[in-house]
């Protein structure tokens, strides 16, 4: 019985405790609130320098800034981060073509032809920042930076807008420098690659993969290279790759392949790399066995003509059936089972370019074996084989 | 007697499968959890998972070392500081760093704020699952004036990239220590009026005292960690059980459960122990303000190539929700061959059946309220 009391005193005065405090709360907004009247009032963002040099730099992320005059696209930023915002293109420009110093007076080298950032993707981890040897690219939007204002929400109308293009250098300057040092033009290429894209009538084509497109630029300077190589004589060098150590396996390697390219036998390619490792004093006797193997390994010498298939031939040839079987005679069939089942198996021989008399027959013994073979079709059949 | 005599007169009510989540406001994130019920009596719970899954640890095979760490920032997104110091821990362990004195004394205070963030979270997320929704703003408040002193020192509010391999990105600000003790100045009261509004409060206790109670070999077997194994009194803290970083140069206690109201193990012990630790934290951030020495480079210890040696390692540490393990495979590249991490909210999730079957649905909100989970970390 007092214990049923207690319970109810101890509720009161609880309760009561409480809604003191939440009064005590309300009456003392000042101190106390816990809301914000968000778009009149905002918190304040901290004041901070880094210590950098550059006077805009904050503390607070906000919104990332290049300060594209002073990079040498060097691609330390693109390579810091962990997940592949930044996207930079660059063009080496030949000796003749001065592109001026940074403000840390080190000479520029390539002309960048893009530095886009995707604000959608990054992550704020401010890697990037660190590692700039320039110390260009950083985070404005705080109250240390009289050029950039501070940019309190950052929000964009358009997710488009959040892919910051920094890269200033006008397409006739990327042109004339890509074209003077001999390679292809990326910022060119890039808008080629995306109009193929887009229809000229303003729709678009299936599947637009920009990204696959923005993958394909960058192979697009080197290419020519790549096409270039000649074919060259290829040998199994997979019994190299039990080599623990590294060093050791690279140099063997490399040995290797040097004196395959020159034309020589297995076993003279085994000597040539006993030789360089012992030069480096790497050689013992588990190496020498596996190098042994090596002597015994096949060169394949390779075939240029085998790669110049008449592709065009053979697809030439598939094309034929598909002209001249008719599939609309079989719309003459009255039962759509037996009609849908016939035409499934004459698509299935058109495409695999088979004669037309089996196929027909395959359409007779199923419809036979459904119990659907009638006159009707087997006129309609006849007319086919005729 | 035949079957049919046999059951005569007994009323059998049929089962019914609920599911809760996962967009359900008191799964704390997007959990599902299938109840099998009879009536409103739960009979048996099975949370399903791995709506948040977003490969981390697939992604850390391909990113490099350093590059981990924003990655760690999302897995418990409410205790990011932590997840840091642990990862960056474990490598250094891997690769034998010895680090500056000031760069330990800033990640210990910025850790333990990091835990009464977390443990404020919490609370006010347990109080509005519950009916309360006064505590959740004010614990609210309180958490944002710590994540300003987060972004007055590193520029980040919820996901720092801060504690570094080695050492830390930034310096602590000028005025950090002042405008620290401030806030714990400030603080210390505020933990009172929590008690005040919510802690004690008649209502609350009726709804977490004797509620879901975890017994201790039932925690144990399951790999429970953290407050919701201190909250069935097991005094298990690796901070002072197996002492890392310089938690050994402190004076304080670890909070583990009393049943002060009710049995011991239940929801609100479990509770309690976060705001037992809370005050626990103050004592530590204190004592380390104080101590901070005064020089001292952060950047001095960070190797230039960050790439451990060949081998293995397993570290952990204690997290706000509990143990929070990482096993790292170095094959000695800059990228780690394997890495697995050890989730404290993911065991402490699965006990979920144990302790909720048996009572109420309104209970399970009450129960998983005190477990404290976060999916981000469950799924990584
Ligand atoms: S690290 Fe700096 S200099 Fe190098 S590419 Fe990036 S912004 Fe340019
Ligand atoms: S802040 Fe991080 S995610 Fe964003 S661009 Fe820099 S490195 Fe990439």
């Amino acid at each position: 019985m007092s214990a049923y009391f207690r319970n109810i005193g101890i509720a009161i005065s609880t309760l009561w405790d409480g809604m003191r405090l939440t009064w005590k709360h309300f009456v003392n907004k000042k101190e106390l609130n816990a809301t914000l009247q968000y778009p009149h009032e905002k918190w304040p963002i901290p004041e901070r320098h880094i210590g950098f040099p550059e006077a805009s730099y904050n503390i607070i992320r906000s919104r990332l800034h290049v300060d594209i005059d002073n990079c040498i696209s060097c691609r330390r930023c693109e390579r810091a981060c962990p997940i592949h915002c930044i996207k930079i293109d660059a063009v080496k420009a030949p000796k003749d073509h001065e592109l001026g110093q940074t403000s840390n007076g080190t000479d520029k080298k390539l002309l960048v032809a893009r530095f886009d950032i995707d604000m959608a993707e990054c992550c704020w981890c401010n890697l990037c920042t660190y590692d700039c040897p320039e110390e260009c690219i950083y985070m404005v939007g705080g109250p240390n930076g009289k050029k950039h204002p501070i940019d309190y929400e950052f929000s964009k109308r358009d997710r488009n807008d959040l892919v910051f293009q920094f890269a200033t250098a006008s397409d006739e300057q990327v042109a004339e420098i890509s074209a003077a040092a001999g390679v292809a033009d990326p910022r060119a290429a890039r808008k080629q690659r995306r109009e193929n894209y887009y229809l000229p009538d303003g729709g678009q084509a299936e599947a637009v993969d920009v990204k696959a497109a923005d993958k394909a630029d960058k192979p697009a300077v080197d290419k020519p290279k790549v096409k270039a190589k000649p074919a060259e004589p290829k040998m199994d060098m997979s019994a190299l790759s039990v080599i623990e150590d590294r060093v050791v396996r690279g140099l063997a390697k490399k040995t290797a392949m040097g004196a395959v390219r020159a034309g020589k036998q297995p076993v003279e390619v085994a000597e040539a790399v006993k030789a360089a490792l012992s030069e480096a004093g790497k050689l013992t006797a588990a190496l020498e066995t596996i190098i042994g193997q090596l002597a015994q390994a096949t060169i394949t010498q390779p075939e240029a003509a085998a790669t110049e298939k008449p592709v065009a031939e053979t697809k030439a040839a598939k094309d034929t059936p598909e002209g001249e079987i008719d599939l609309s005679v079989l719309d003459g069939i009255t039962d759509r089972m037996a009609r849908g089942k016939a035409k499934a198996i004459l698509n299935r021989a058109k495409r695999q370019g088979g004669p037309v008399a089996a196929a027909v027959d395959e359409i007779r013994t199923t419809l036979s074996g459904l119990g659907k073979l009638n006159s009707e079709i087997e006129e309609i059949l006849a007319k086919l084989e005729g | 007697m035949s079957e049919a005599l046999k059951n005569f007169g007994v009323v059998k009510a049929e089962e019914m499968v609920l599911n809760m989540g996962p967009q359900h406001p008191s799964t704390h994130g997007v959990l599902r959890l299938r109840i099998r019920t009879d009536g409103e009596i739960v009979s048996h719970i099975e949370p399903h998972i791995g709506y948040l899954h977003r490969c981390f640890e697939k992604h850390c095979e391909n990113v490099t070392y350093p590059q981990v760490i924003p990655y760690t920032d999302r897995c418990d997104y409410l205790a990011s500081m932590n997840n840091n110091h642990v990862y960056a821990m474990a490598v250094e362990k891997l690769m034998d760093i010895e680090l500056p004195e000031r760069v330990e004394y800033i990640r210990v205070i910025v850790a333990e704020l990091q835990r009464i963030a977390s443990h404020l979270m919490a609370l006010g997320a347990m109080g509005l699952d519950l009916g309360g929704v006064t505590p959740i703003t004010w614990t609210f408040r309180d958490r944002e004036r710590i994540l300003d002193l987060f972004e007055y020192t590193c520029g980040a509010r919820l996901l720092y990239n801060y504690i570094w391999i080695g050492g830390l990105s930034h310096d602590l600000p000028p005025k950090f220590v002042q405008y620290a003790n401030e806030f714990l100045d400030y603080f210390e009261k505020q933990i009172v009026e929590y008690d005040r509004i919510l802690t004690y409060n008649k209502i609350f206790v009726e709804r977490t005292a004797d509620v879901g109670v975890l017994p201790v070999d039932v925690a144990i077997s399951y790999g429970c960690s953290g407050p919701v194994l201190r909250g069935s009194g097991v005094n298990w803290d690796l901070r002072k059980n197996e002492p890392y970083s310089i938690y050994d140069r402190f004076e304080w206690e670890a909070a583990v459960g009393k049943g002060e109201v009710g049995t011991l193990g239940d929801c609100w012990d479990r509770y309690w122990v976060r705001v037992e630790e809370m005050r626990q934290s103050v004592r530590i951030v204190r004592q380390a303000l104080a101590q901070l020495p005064k020089e001292g480079d952060v950047h001095a210890a960070i190797p230039k190539k960050i790439r451990p040696p060949k081998g293995e390692i397993y570290f952990r540490a204690e997290n706000p929700k509990g143990d929070l393990g990482f096993y790292i495979i170095s094959d000695g590249s800059p990228v780690p061959y394997r890495l697995k991490m050890r989730s404290s909210t993911f065991c402490n999730l699965s006990v979920l059946n144990e302790i909720a079957r048996g009572w109420m649905i309104s209970d399970v909100v009450a129960i998983l309220g005190s477990l404290d989970i976060v999916l981000g970390e469950i799924d990584r």
